[in-house]
């Protein structure tokens, strides 16, 4: 009887270590969007960047773990060339460069994982 | 950061005084609108540039928004009047041999009516060689000096403008 108790509680422990007990990613919240002034556009989401040709728009970026501790975070654009992702001096702000139009895609990794791909657009400036 | 149209320089950048020292560089975001030569910042096209700074690491500090304006006007105003941040416009100079021989001048450009900063090169002339001459051009501050009695231009082109300014020298 205790043998097979033992047993039982053996394949528990191993059914559980194998199932992971870290925390996983969760969401990642976007706020505090800064848009150029008009007539300059700019607009960060989870899908989507958007800005104006040579103007920036800056976004407070933060992912989040199931127990909601905040995760590292890395943004790294496709094509430097048409959007540029730049750090800002303060925490977890990040800044977009519309270097030349076109389009390109951002992606966001948080711990190291891809957790979000956001399509970047850099549009012409509305004529003057 | 701020920016400070200045008369001697066009375009001055000013920093915290201890920013320059921790490596920090401004340039502008694409060239679409300003590009960076060696002797500062060139408009490229009417629009709106973005100057941003970045700390040695690459970090954004800050940027500021320029709006690049096509010129309508070139405007010659004294560079002797230090009374006024904003001496008004030339509309002749009279000058005199022997005593009151010299007086020096600027250009700005504008769009309507409005001051814009920014330096264009400026190419200066007299009419008149015998009457008045250009002594000098310095940081795009031009010296007249009166030779003669008579009347000549003073003609400054910078761009596809061309101002003309009547002189009149007295004996």
């Amino acid at each position: 009887m205790s043998a097979r108790l033992l047993a039982c509680a053996l394949l528990a422990a191993l059914a559980l270590g194998l199932g992971g007990c870290g925390p996983d990613y969760d969401h990642t919240d976007i706020a505090s969007v800064r848009s150029p002034p008009a007539p300059l556009t700019g607009h960060v989401d989870y899908a989507r960047v958007q800005v104006s040709l040579g103007a920036v728009v800056t976004a407070h970026i933060v992912p989040y773990d199931d127990d909601h501790k905040v995760m590292s975070v890395d943004l790294r654009s496709k094509d430097p060339s048409v959007v540029e992702v730049t750090n800002v001096v303060s925490d977890h702000d990040y800044a977009f460069l519309g270097m030349k139009t076109g389009t390109t895609e951002v992606e966001l990794r948080a711990d190291g994982h891809l957790v979000l791909i956001l399509t970047a657009v850099v549009t012409d400036q509305p004529p003057l | 950061m701020r920016f400070v149209p200045k008369s001697s320089s066009g375009l001055d950048i000013h920093f915290n005084e201890s920013a320059p020292d921790r490596g920090v560089t401004v340039a502008p975001i694409g060239d679409a609108y300003i590009s960076r030569g060696t002797k500062g910042l060139a408009a490229v096209k009417a629009g709106y540039a973005t100057l941003a700074s970045r700390d040695a690491a690459g970090t954004l500090v800050d940027y500021v928004v320029v709006r690049i304006a096509k010129p309508d006007a070139l405007v010659v105003y004294s560079a002797d009047d230090s009374s006024s941040s904003n001496p008004p416009p030339v509309s002749n100079v009279e000058l005199s041999v022997g005593g009151n021989n010299r007086k020096s001048f600027r250009a700005f450009a504008q769009q309507n009516k409005g001051y814009l900063a920014g330096s264009l090169q400026i190419e200066w002339k007299s009419s008149n060689t015998a009457v008045a001459e250009i002594e000098s051009t310095t940081d795009g501050k031009v010296t007249l000096v009166a030779r003669s009695a008579g009347t000549a231009m003073l003609v400054a082109t910078g761009g596809t403008f061309t101002q003309q300014t009547p002189i009149t020298v007295k004996p």
